[in-house]
Order: structure tokens, then C-alpha cells, then sequence
């Protein structure tokens, strides 16, 4: 049962992962928490739902697109919305921001969609693949293999292709880069473009598995920033253990300690790394900039 | 002399000055008074409307709530359609004493405050002696005060929290079935017609599905103890960790406590699991939403409530052909309490006329009203007394009644 629990845990628990990467990808090259994300998973659900039903497109065709719309989407709103936050404390506003496009995006879900929940169709059929008793659900395989690909290309992305090297130099001394001639405003639009598209593409992977609804990403946005935190805010690799970690403990909470306490945990344990080791598990630490 | 004025620097403008500053106040009053004007009419509209709604003549009219957008919404539009099937039916017989129904439907979005400001609407400014209650649950403790100051009865054909009729309330009357009873004769259902001896329950974390405890209880009393009671939040994706440990406690049947969606979603993740236990539920499930979440992997899934349309009663017959003619679908369950809810209430109002007071007497009163949802009569804390119940089973994406 033990392996079963952890098995079934990391299903959610990548889910949480894509999320923490957005939060991620934000946080590193802006110092701002993107609390959009939950509602960007919500509208990644939906737009691929409308590519899904609507247009008939095959999966991965929904996938794919659902990923570039909510780039192009990500990037536009970062040009025009986050960059012109140029205050003393442009993160803060920035940050606030993004707290109204949480709203602003549940109230644009709520008037085309309404409030009721809708079918994804369904992409595989409901098995399981059985293995020295632990029988480990098909669904959750597609999910994690997913998750593993999109985390395998953007580790590549960052390391080997110019913007993915322009957004890291940006992040780490956006004076220096400016100066060897790297476009940091692009960069900075493509990392919350990047943060929106991670959260859309996690929106459609488990919208097959769920079922599609205005207040969907309310609590995943939490919890992908819980796990963001619990492995090091602004760390990639930390945002990947967060979250499998956070898949873990909630489903071994709830087998081994009490099923009303699920989400409780989470929150204790988001107060707990909070307080006593706020650089996470894998305890990146940054410089403040002066 | 006759030369031209000398000019005088300035003058002119300051001329322009003070004639405009009376121009100014003129638009200023005018303006006043536009709003004055404006502001009577409203007021008069208003007065005439008020005085209108009650005194149309021929004519009756009744206010009903229903969520008819939002997560309650395939309860919503039942509870309208069956309504209004009945109601229809009622006018084109000439209407209750000569005076035709008209119906006054105010959607609450299935949101408690949304409920409470149509309540008031309907009180105070359509001022209709009598309502129709919402199928939303949880809406009906939010506004049920107001009716009880205002004394304006309400018939509730759908609502079925127990918590509703626990109080004091003189002006609410139920005809669906009290979650409560529900809960025990599931369980009676469970131990002496499944002879299910490992039950599991799994019940949403909230005053709605904390009713399902009730389910437990009754088990207990018959001699079969639950193996565990898991609870969730409404809208959780994940229910795996419950499912795993059922599944390991050697679980037969697993009953659960809540709401469709959850409900689809525990069947999809049992299937997922290869948890092979028997699914139950409780009465909100049984709507079309919960084939439509669930697809195949409700299939076989087993629920309780007052109304099966596939019955060969001729009385049922003919209200599953009508509804089937005017809204080209099968009524369910919802909708056939609803279709009763206004039949109780045109007999009351055929004693009552357009008084609230005497409405809510004869609601009262009401003993052996015999509906296609069974025989109703309404105990003294407005309840309807148990009148048998019919335990369903999923197949072929239908509801059918379920036979051994």
C-alpha cells in the first residue's frame, strides 16, 4: 500500500511540478510572484477544451497549441501590463498585477463558461498496468512521461538556445546582459510567457483526468507555489522535487493519518519551510540586488 | 458725442463672465430638476409596479427560486421544468377559482447571497403571496428567514438538507425527500437486499455530506460496521490516497456521501485504481451530469431517490409522454418532484386563494396528496412523511430501478 500511495501521489505531484516551474520561471527573472498561475492552469483547461470539442483537434495538437496560445498570451501581458510598472518598487506592483489577472481571468471563465463543470474528452482509456501487485494507473503514466519530456526540453532550452541563455543572463545581472548587448525586456516577456505556457500545457494534461471548472486552478496555483517554496523559489530542479515531494506527503497524509487533513499538510508544511528554512530544501539562496 | 464706445480693456471678457455664470446656473437647476423628474417617475414605476403584481386580475402569481446557473444548475432546470409542465397543465384547465398562475422565476446561480437578494425581490417588490423554493440546498438556509418575517410560504420540491427542517420554521414545507431518510433506507437497502458486509463510506467534508454519517449509523444498528469513513473537499482532483486505502481494507461496497461531480470523478479514479468495490450514492447524483462527467465508469453505479421514469403506472406514463413532448428528454427525478411540488401548491391555493396566510394553512394541511412521486402528507415540521423510495442503478448511461 505504501508503494501504491507514494506511485499515485507523484501523479498529482507532477502536476504541481509544472506549476512550481512557472512560479519558477517568473520568480528568477523578475523577482515576482506570478499568483496568476493557478487561474493560467484554469484557462489552459479551457482553451484547450474549446481546441478539444470545438475544433475536433487530435491531443497533442491541443497540447501544442494550448502551450503557444498561452505564450503569446503570457508575453503580450507581460510587455504591456508588467513592464510598465516602473515605480520604486516596480515587484509589488508588478506582483499586484498579477493578482488582478487572476481575477480578471476567473470573471472572463465565469461569462463564456459559466459555473458548471465540463467533460474533457477522454484521451486514454480508464487501465491500469499492473506490476508485482501495485497496479499503476495509465493515466498517471501519460502524465508523468509528459512532464518528463517538457522538463527534458526546457532544460535544453535554457542551456543550449540563445533566449533560453539570454533569459538566465538576464536573471542573474540584468545591468551586465543589458550591456553585452542582450535584450532583457524580450527575455523578461518570454520568461512570463514561458510561466503561463508551463501552467496551460499542466492545465490540459490533467483536465482528461478531472473535469473543467471556473475555480479549478484556485487551489493547484497554491499548491504549485507550495511547492515552489518547499523547493527552493527561483530554483528549477527545486520546483520539480517540490512538487513530487508535495504529491507524496498529501497522498500519505491522507492513507496513513486522517483524509480531512490532506490539504491542511500542505498548508502546515508551506508555514513550516516558511519559517524555519525559507531558502527551501535545496536552500538556493539569491543576492538582493542593490 | 456719437463715436464708437472706447474699449476697455478686458471688459468684454469680463462681460462674457458674468452672463455665462447664470447660464451655468440654469443648467445646474435644470439638471436638479431633471433628477427630481426622474427620480418620481422612479418612484411612481415602482409604486405602480408594486401595486400591480398583487392586484392583476385573473391572475395568480407565484415566485420561484431555482438555481439555474451554476454547479446546481441541472437541478435548477429541472425543478423550472417540472413546474412548469404542471403549471401549464393547471391553466389550460381553466387556472385555480378562475384565476390563471403566472410564474415569476428569479435564478439564485446556485450562490446563497444571490438567493437571498431574489428572495427579497420577490417579497417586496412582486409581493407574491407564495414561492417556490430553491433546489440548491444550501440556498434555502440563507433566504428561509426572510420568509419566516415576511410570512410568505414556500414549498420546497427538490432541497433535500436535513438541517432545513430541524428549526422552528412555520412557513416551510418540504415534498422531497429528507436527506436523513434517504441515508437510512440506503443503508437498510444496503445490508438486507446487497447483504454487504465490508462497506466503506466516503463522504464530502461538509454539513451536506456529513448526513452520510447518518447512513453509518443506521449500518451499525443493522449489524454491519463501516471499515472506515474518508472524507474529501468538494472539487478535489485527487481521491486516489481514500480509493487506496479502501481498496486495501478489503472494501465490497463503498458508499458515498456529496455531490455529482465528485461523484463522477470517485468512479473515473476507481476505474483508474482498478478498485473493483460496488459504487453507491445519495440522491444528488442522480442527474444527467453525473453520465455526462462519469461516461462508462458510472456504469453500475447505484443511487436512491423518489422517481424512476421507466415506471408503468399510467399516471407516471402520462407525465413521462408530456414532459418527453415539451422539453424532448426524459424527466428525471428532480423534475418529477418538482412537477408534484405544484400540483401540492395549486390545492393549496385553491383553499387559500391569494392569501399567504391561508396558503401556508392549506399547505399545512396537506394529507394524502397522492403524486407520481408517491403519497405526500407533510408532518408537523413541514416535512413530507416517508412515502417509499426507489433505489436506481446506472446502465447504458441511464438510471433505471434496480433489480436483483
Amino acid at each position: 500500500m505504501l508503494t501504491q500511495q507514494m506511485l499515485s501521489g507523484l501523479a498529482s505531484g507532477f502536476i504541481y511540478a509544472l506549476l512550481a516551474l512557472g512560479f519558477a520561471a517568473v520568480y528568477r527573472s523578475m523577482r515576482v510572484i506570478n499568483f496568476a498561475q493557478g487561474d493560467l492552469f484554469m484557462t489552459g483547461a479551457f482553451v484547450g477544451l474549446f481546441l478539444a470539442k470545438n475544433l475536433q483537434l487530435p491531443f497533442l495538437a491541443v497540447l501544442l497549441l494550448t502551450g503557444l496560445i498561452l505564450l503569446a498570451f503570457g508575453m503580450v501581458f507581460e510587455r504591456f501590463v508588467l513592464a510598465p510598472a516602473s515605480s520604486h518598487t516596480p515587484e509589488v506592483h508588478a506582483m499586484i498585477r498579477t493578482v488582478g489577472l487572476s481575477v480578471v481571468l476567473q470573471g472572463v471563465a465565469i461569462i463564456t463558461w459559466g459555473t458548471e463543470e465540463y467533460r474533457f474528452p477522454q484521451l486514454l482509456s480508464s487501465a491500469s498496468v499492473s506490476l508485482y501487485s501495485i497496479s499503476i494507473p495509465v493515466n498517471l503514466l501519460f502524465v508523468a512521461g509528459t512532464s518528463v519530456i517538457l522538463l527534458g526540453s526546457l532544460v535544453i532550452f535554457l542551456r543550449h538556445t540563445q533566449l533560453g541563455l539570454s533569459m538566465r543572463a538576464a536573471s542573474q545581472n540584468r545591468l551586465g546582459a543589458e550591456v553585452v548587448g542582450i535584450n532583457v525586456s524580450l527575455a523578461r516577456s518570454f520568461a512570463f510567457g514561458l510561466s503561463a505556457s508551463l501552467a496551460g500545457i499542466a492545465g490540459v494534461l490533467i483536465a482528461p483526468l478531472w473535469y473543467v471548472h471556473y475555480s479549478m486552478g484556485v487551489m493547484m496555483g497554491l499548491k504549485g507555489f507550495t511547492a515552489a517554496v518547499l523547493g527552493s523559489l527561483g530554483s528549477f530542479p527545486g520546483a520539480v522535487i517540490g512538487g513530487l515531494t508535495l504529491g507524496v506527503i498529501e497522498n500519505l497524509t491522507a492513507g496513513y493519518v486522517s483524509s480531512v487533513w490532506k490539504d491542511a499538510a500542505v498548508f502546515a508544511i508551506l508555514i513550516a519551510v516558511l519559517t524555519l528554512r525559507p531558502q527551501g530544501i535545496l536552500g538556493l539562496r539569491y543576492k538582493e540586488r542593490v | 458725442m456719437d463715436g464708437p464706445e472706447p474699449e476697455v480693456p478686458g471688459l468684454q471678457n469680463r462681460l462674457q463672465a458674468s452672463q455665462s455664470k447664470p447660464r451655468r446656473m440654469k443648467t445646474k437647476t435644470m439638471k436638479n430638476i431633471f433628477k427630481f423628474i426622474s427620480g418620481a417617475l422612479f418612484v411612481a414605476l415602482v409604486a405602480i409596479g408594486a401595486c400591480n403584481s398583487n392586484t392583476t386580475p385573473g391572475q395568480i402569481q407565484i415566485g420561484m427560486l431555482a438555481p439555474l446557473t451554476g454547479n446546481g444548475a441541472s437541478f435548477g432546470i429541472s425543478q423550472r421544468d417540472g413546474v412548469q409542465l404542471a403549471l401549464d397543465e393547471i391553466n389550460a384547465k381553466g387556472g385555480i377559482n378562475g384565476l390563471k398562475l403566472e410564474l415569476i422565476v428569479e435564478d439564485t446561480k446556485t450562490e446563497p447571497p444571490t438567493a437571498v437578494t431574489a428572495t427579497n425581490k420577490l417579497i417586496s417588490q412582486n409581493k407574491v403571496p407564495v414561492i417556490i423554493g430553491s433546489a440548491a440546498s444550501l440556498d434555502v438556509p440563507a433566504y428561509m428567514d426572510l420568509l419566516e418575517k415576511a410570512h410568505v410560504p414556500q414549498i420546497l420540491p427538490v432541497a433535500v438538507l436535513p438541517k432545513i427542517t430541524e428549526g422552528d420554521a412555520k412557513w416551510t414545507f418540504r415534498s422531497a425527500m429528507n436527506d436523513k431518510i434517504a441515508a437510512t433506507k440506503m443503508a437498510e437497502f444496503v445490508v438486507n437486499e446487497l447483504q454487504a458486509k465490508k462497506v466503506a463510506i466516503l463522504l464530502e467534508d461538509s454539513a451536506f455530506g456529513s448526513t452520510g454519517m447518518v447512513f453509518g449509523e443506521r449500518l451499525e444498528q443493522l449489524g454491519v460496521k463501516p471499515l472506515t469513513v474518508e472524507k474529501f473537499k468538494r472539487g478535489d482532483l485527487d481521491m486516489s490516497a481514500q480509493l487506496i486505502k479502501i481498496k486495501n481494507l478489503g472494501a465490497t461496497h463503498i458508499q458515498f456521501w456529496g455531490y455529482y461531480a465528485d461523484y463522477a470523478q470517485i468512479a473515473r479514479q476507481m476505474k483508474d485504481l482498478g478498485v473493483h468495490a460496488q459504487l453507491m450514492g445519495n440522491q444528488a447524483p442522480v442527474t444527467e451530469k453525473t453520465i455526462e462527467l462519469g461516461g462508462e465508469a458510472v456504469e453500475g453505479v447505484i443511487d436512491i431517490c423518489l422517481f424512476v421514469p421507466t415506471s408503468e403506472d399510467p399516471k407516471i406514463k402520462s407525465f413521462t409522454d408530456n414532459f418527453r413532448a415539451k422539453y424532448n428528454r426524459l424527466p428525471d427525478t428532480w423534475a418529477a418532484q418538482s412537477y408534484d411540488g405544484m400540483y401540492i401548491l395549486a390545492e393549496a391555493l385553491r383553499q387559500g386563494g391569494t392569501d399567504p396566510q391561508k396558503i401556508r394553512d392549506a399547505l399545512a394541511a396537506t394529507k394524502d396528496f397522492n403524486g407520481i412521486t408517491g403519497t405526500i402528507t407533510f408532518n408537523s415540521k413541514g416535512d413530507a412523511e416517508f412515502r417509499g423510495t426507489s433505489v436506481v442503478v446506472v446502465r447504458q448511461g441511464r438510471f433505471v430501478p434496480y433489480k436483483n
